[in-house]
């Protein structure tokens, strides 16, 4: 990171001069998409990376039309109205086939459809043109090498790991105020089995308690790790679905950059629905699960 | 761990930009859509379910109304039929007390002419009677005036006032 030069105030001529003069040193430029986002400038000790900047242009979309939609609204809908209250009573039924409650959907709602606005806005944003293809060369290790200034703010780890992390951690947060925190505390670390054996056994004279209470208390220590394992599954399977359409199309562009890509690009746009729309159901499936007291579950199963 | 922060290049600083970033996504679409389309959704879902009411309650207004005039039609109509029943009940005793008060001057009458026709009959016999036996005298007396002497014409006029007056009314005439 820090050899990296970051070629500041760019503009046309600097970067016919940089191409210039890659040209008389006989190098080629190296377009290789990377795993990882580029940076672009510094603010302090802040890098400003081209996810980051596509994930603010996401930012600013949503504002202006948040603002709009906002002075559209109207006791009688009319024009966008209608279209946005049909995605929202939409997104409300669904939410409720996976909560089977109104009340919990209406709580959820506010993060989970965000969230898929946010992830499918980055998912495309990153499939315009310009995106991946607009950007300067800078001398990386004595290799002139093709930095892009915008990447799809999902084909970045950084971003997806983010979100993941805030998805499960709000899980979580829900959970300890929809369930009570001791609830919550047992559905992982299960005191509440290990403290009821000598009722159990003494009491109600179930011998079997002191075979499946420690069982079931190892199995809650086990979902520790299975909270770990959310948010890699979240993270990887967004970053990766999205950076790999990215790798595709740019393959595809590579091989005959006419028409060749344009099947792909109708792949890509759906694909970026369905993980957007995977990563916010997960999310949801998620809260529904962390509100559902361990109780409850243990009578429903 | 290291070789995927240093493969992905993770950087906590973009991370943290991220959550602000989608913080104020949140903040943005829950301020300015969720919040006031929701609340207008929550009143026009409102109104209609208050309409929806209202229109019950006036149907059923409605329908009470409408059972309550034709409570009164029928009401009115057994009133009706009944003011007819009673009409034709007074008519039928005020037309049969009438007919015996007509049947009973009638009969008054009757009897009063009945008495008067008998008081003429008697008076009428009665006059022919004396007129009878005047003629009769007069005529008896006309003619046995010279041939009957007074002895034979006493005896006479005393026979045919015996007959005269044993005879039947009917019989005089």
């Amino acid at each position: 990171m820090t050899e990296q030069k970051t070629v500041n105030n760019l503009n046309d001529a600097n970067q016919a001069n940089a191409l210039n003069q890659v040209a008389e040193a006989g190098q080629s430029i190296s377009h290789e998409a990377t795993l990882f986002a580029e940076p672009i400038f510094h603010v302090g000790q802040f890098t400003v990376t081209n996810s980051l900047l596509t994930a603010w242009v996401a930012i600013f979309l949503i504002i202006v039309g948040s603002l709009i939609i906002r002075r559209k609204i109207r006791s009688v809908p009319t024009g966008i109205q209608n279209y946005v209250e049909v995605i929202y009573d939409g997104a409300l039924n669904l939410a409720d086939s996976v909560t089977g409650s109104r009340q919990k959907s209406v709580k959820f709602l506010p993060v989970v459809l965000p969230l898929f606005i946010f992830i499918l806005l980055n998912n495309w944003l990153g499939m315009l043109p310009g995106v991946g293809s607009i950007g300067f060369i800078e001398k990386v290790g004595g290799q002139s090498v093709f930095i892009p200034f915008l990447r799809g703010g999902t084909a970045d780890l950084n971003t997806t790991l983010a979100l993941a992390i805030m998805a499960v951690v709000l899980t979580h947060i829900f959970g300890i105020v929809m369930t009570s925190a001791w609830s919550h505390l047992n559905r992982f670390i299960g005191l509440n089995l290990l403290l009821e054996i000598p009722r159990k056994v003494f009491k109600d004279k179930d011998y079997t308690a002191i075979l499946v209470n420690p069982i079931k208390f190892f199995v809650g220590l086990i979902e520790i790790i299975g909270e770990v394992a959310k948010v890699a599954s979240l993270s990887f399977r967004l970053f990766g679905n999205i950076f790999a359409g990215e790798v595709l199309l740019g393959a595809m562009a590579a091989i005959f950059a006419y028409a060749l890509p344009i099947p792909f690009l109708f792949l890509e746009i759906i694909v970026g629905i369905i993980q957007a729309l995977i990563f916010a159901m997960l999310t949801l499936v998620f809260l529904t699960v962390m509100t559902t007291s361990h109780e409850e579950e243990s009578h429903a199963g | 761990m290291d070789s995927i922060i240093s493969t992905f290049h993770l950087d906590w600083q973009i991370m943290i930009a991220q959550l602000i970033n989608f913080s104020i996504v949140v903040f943005v679409l829950w301020f300015f859509v969720f919040k006031p389309l929701g609340a207008k959704m929550t009143e026009r879902t409102k109104t209609i379910e208050k309409s929806l009411e209202e229109a019950k309650a006036i149907a059923a207004n409605l329908q009470q109304s409408e059972e309550k005039k034709l409570a009164a039609i029928r009401a009115a109509q057994e009133q009706g039929q009944q003011l007819i029943n009673e009409a034709r009940q007074l008519a039928d005793s005020e037309r049969q007390k009438s007919l015996a008060a007509t049947q009973s001057e009638v009969k008054k009458i009757v009897e009063a002419g009945k008495v008067q026709l008998n008081q003429e009959k008697q008076n009428a016999i009665l006059a022919v009677k004396k007129e009878a036996a005047d003629l009769v005298v007069a005529a008896t007396k006309k003619v046995l005036t010279d041939i009957i002497t007074q002895p034979i014409d006493e005896k006479l006029v005393a026979q045919s006032l015996a007959k005269i007056k044993t005879a039947k009314p009917g019989e005089a005439e």
